[in-house]
């Protein structure tokens, strides 16, 4: 189908390398939001310092709640990286052909927020100057070890799988940039790697490409499983579960599939890429986040009817806190406007046009966020051995202004990297996208050469 | 524990209250009882057997004398004071005892003469114009020993008192509890033995007991009554303690272990997975070095 409507007007190898490349060199808004990007994160660098010099006591983790906002933002993180494998991995073996405009920003999202989540886990601990010791000392019977290899590897993934289909396009860059800084041409120069157009070079391309692609699956499943072993392998009330790998994997998808839509959103109307990102791939996008809404509500249930309807004596008081205690606002919000209503609005066509769709996804990621939030604190409120004469303090739990401020940090950064990608590399394949429109190697060829005469 | 016990603790001794208000008796002790004759000669040695039997049978409610820890409730009176003391000589405390009124229980048929003339020489003992003969005990004058007879695993204990001239003399009657040295203190083992007119007790030494990789044990022996005995203590080395075959779990892999005594198929699986996976990321990366030469 997407087939046809692209014949229907199609569009000239220069059209299409005019739009893409055209948001790289022009800079609306880009200096503000830079500035704005950098404010944040210039309040959580100083938060961070304070908290080095002071140590953890800034934060309000205390002896029962010692995994915070923290560990909540890591999984929220590693959850939305999720996406990148879902979209270009998952779609993309099998043949589907709507996802060619959207599979760059997917793996950005992948890239900015699977390197913040490294980060944040270091900015959970009390001396991060002993970080080294992890990959010396680890245990390997240990799931932080294995989480650790997994980030690093799904990063290592993420970037390659970035970085091979941007390959052919580096051609492009290398003729329309002649404008820009030095060191912008020296990036592209490097990233070339030799590329000229060849039917071979792309064959390799495509080949390596496809390798990655089916590595990154086990590896993206790798990773949130096992984030979600770093609680389900423990005996704690809430986390205790079988089924906590797929219900992150699900909960993960969901996210990343939200943010998508939001990066769609601001890219199409951001970078004049209406005619690229049009009503067709909201409309996809939107289908394609209920589906996964409706795996991960199937997951919810399984979650909390299960243990509620045996209401073992220890899960009692954790799932009454959940259901009408002290946590029944935040948890009733999440479940209703980030996941039950979303599901019911994006069965209406109208509600998967691209404004109501990113209202709907800000929806999604914000409950997505507190979601994380529900599965981590909660729990640790209930110790499994109370300490006697607890101070107060240990059995309440509300991030400080040191704690938001370094998680808006986080949220902060990762939006940098993407950014930064936005601008340095176009954000969908011009090759790939010429492929559809029917234009041929040679064609590509010829039109590189015309420009550098 | 305290404020859940009190209420009750309350109402009982109010209850008790009620009782000795409807008791509301007098002592009403005959003359003859002051002019009872002494059995025998009051010696230190009765008054330690007296102790003994005080503190199974008095104790509750009269407190070691002098101690002020008796229950005023049931107007059960502190039997070490002056006051007391005075007021009632060896044989009209025989004769409270031995009768009872109200809360105080008759002791007729509880006790044999002996152990209540025990008591009373005792409870007089708190009386400094009592006479009390014979040799009184000094705690760091008693000694204790014991010798091994290997084959039976008997342990033949001997208790001494030395007298002030230097001479050992045996200790009859002195009760001896034989222990086990562990990590957290000491464990009694078997019964209490009682040395006979000679100073000796035989104790038959259990075979189940658990010792050291070679079946060592350290064997303690000690005076039950350290008030009167002293805190002398013999203690031994034998090898009559069972053989531990100990396995140090944290020696074995295990997923508790070290990182060094990783369980195997975890470690293969481990290397397996991430050796697979990065030897393709290496593959790869290897194969973008050779896109130039695809072009040529």
């Amino acid at each position: 189908m997407s087939e046809v409507i692209h014949k229907d007007n199609k569009k000239s190898l220069s059209k299409i390398v005019d739009d893409l490349t055209k948001p790289l060199k022009r800079h609306y808004g880009f200096t503000p939001w830079i500035l704005f990007l950098t404010a944040i994160m210039a309040l959580g660098i100083w938060a961070y310092i304070i908290q080095i010099r002071d140590g953890l006591g800034v934060t309000a983790m205390r002896d029962y709640v010692s995994w915070g906002l923290y560990i909540a933002s890591f999984i929220f993180f590693i959850a939305t990286a999720l996406i990148g494998m879902l979209i270009s991995a998952v779609l993309g073996l099998i043949g589907i052909k709507w996802i060619t405009p959207i599979a760059r920003i997917a793996e950005m999202i992948a890239i900015g927020f699977a390197m913040w989540a490294g980060l944040i886990i270091i900015f959970d601990m009390g001396r991060p100057d002993r970080v080294l010791n992890i990959f010396l000392h680890g245990r390997i019977q240990s799931p932080i070890v294995w989480d650790i290899t997994v980030v690093t590897t799904y990063v290592a993934i993420s970037l390659i799988l970035y970085l091979l289909p941007l390959i052919p396009d580096i051609p492009f860059l290398k003729k329309t940039m002649t404008d820009q800084p030095k060191w912008k041409q020296k990036i592209y120069a490097v990233l070339s790697f030799g590329f000229k157009g060849h039917t071979e070079q792309y064959k390799l391309i495509k080949r390596l490409t496809r390798i990655m692609a089916i590595l990154i699956i086990p590896v993206a499943l790798a990773i949130h499983t096992v984030t979600s072993w770093l609680f389900a392998l423990t005996l704690r009330v809430g986390w205790d579960s079988t089924i906590f790998g797929p219900y992150y994997v699900t909960g993960a998808f969901v996210t990343g599939g939200a943010a998508v839509l939001i990066a769609m959103f601001i890219f199409s109307r951001d970078f004049r890429l209406k005619e690229y990102i049009t009503d067709f791939h909201f409309d996809k996008m939107g289908k394609l986040l209920v589906l996964l809404m409706l795996v991960y509500l199937y997951f919810n249930i399984n979650e909390y009817l299960v243990p509620a309807y045996k209401m073992k004596t220890l899960d009692e008081h954790h799932l009454f806190g959940l259901f009408t205690g002290k946590f029944a606002l935040m948890f009733w919000t999440v479940q209703l406007g980030g996941l039950i209503i979303p599901i019911i609005l994006m069965l209406f066509k109208k509600m998967r046009r691209p404004t109501p769709s990113l209202i709907i996804g800000i929806a999604v990621v914000t409950g997505a966020f507190f979601k994380r939030y529900l599965i981590t604190i909660p729990t640790l409120l209930h110790p499994h051995l109370p300490i006697q004469n607890v101070p107060a303090e240990f059995s309440t739990y509300w991030p400080t202004a040191f704690e938001w401020s370094i998680t808006m940090m986080a949220v902060a950064g990762a939006v940098l990297i993407i950014t930064i990608l936005a601008k340095l590399f176009p954000i969908m394949p011009i090759w790939e996208i010429a492929h559809e429109e029917g234009i041929t190697n040679e064609e590509i060829n010829k039109f590189v050469e015309e420009k550098n005469n | 524990m305290k404020h859940i016990l009190k209420p009750r603790k309350t109402t009982f001794i109010f209850i008790l209250l009620i009782l000795s208000f409807s008791v509301n008796a007098q002592w009403n002790i005959p003359d003859y009882a002051k002019n009872t004759k002494l059995p025998t000669e009051p010696t230190y040695k009765l008054t330690e057997t007296g102790k003994q039997l005080f503190i199974k049978n008095c104790i509750q409610c009269h407190g070691l004398p002098g101690e002020g820890k008796n229950n005023t409730a049931i107007n059960a009176p502190d039997l070490g004071t002056a006051d007391y003391q005075s007021k009632h000589n060896a044989g009209q405390f025989y004769y409270q005892f031995n009768e009872g009124m109200g809360f105080m229980p008759s002791f007729k048929d509880k006790l044999n003469k002996d152990d209540k003339w025990s008591i009373t020489f005792y409870v007089k003992s708190f009386d400094k114009g009592f006479k009390i003969t014979g040799e009184k005990i000094k705690a760091e004058n008693c000694v204790i020993d014991f010798k091994t007879e290997d084959s039976a695993r008997t342990l033949i204990a001997t208790a001494n008192i030395i007298d002030k001239n230097g001479i050992s003399k045996p200790a009859e009657g002195v009760e001896i509890n034989f222990f086990v040295k562990r990590i957290f203190g000491n464990l009694p083992i078997g019964e209490t033995v009682i040395t006979d007119q000679n100073g000796t007790a035989v104790f038959k030494f259990p075979d189940n007991i658990p010792g050291d990789e070679n079946g060592k044990i350290k064997i303690i022996a000690k005076f039950k009554d350290s008030d009167a005995y002293g805190t002398a203590m013999k203690s031994a080395e034998l090898n009559w303690g069972t053989h531990l075959h100990f396995v140090n779990p944290v020696l074995e892999r295990t997923l508790w272990g070290p990182n060094n005594r990783v369980p195997l198929w975890l470690l293969l699986s481990f290397l397996i997975v991430t050796g697979s996976v990065w030897l393709t990321i290496f593959y790869v990366v290897f194969q973008i070095t050779q896109i130039k030469k695809a072009g040529k």
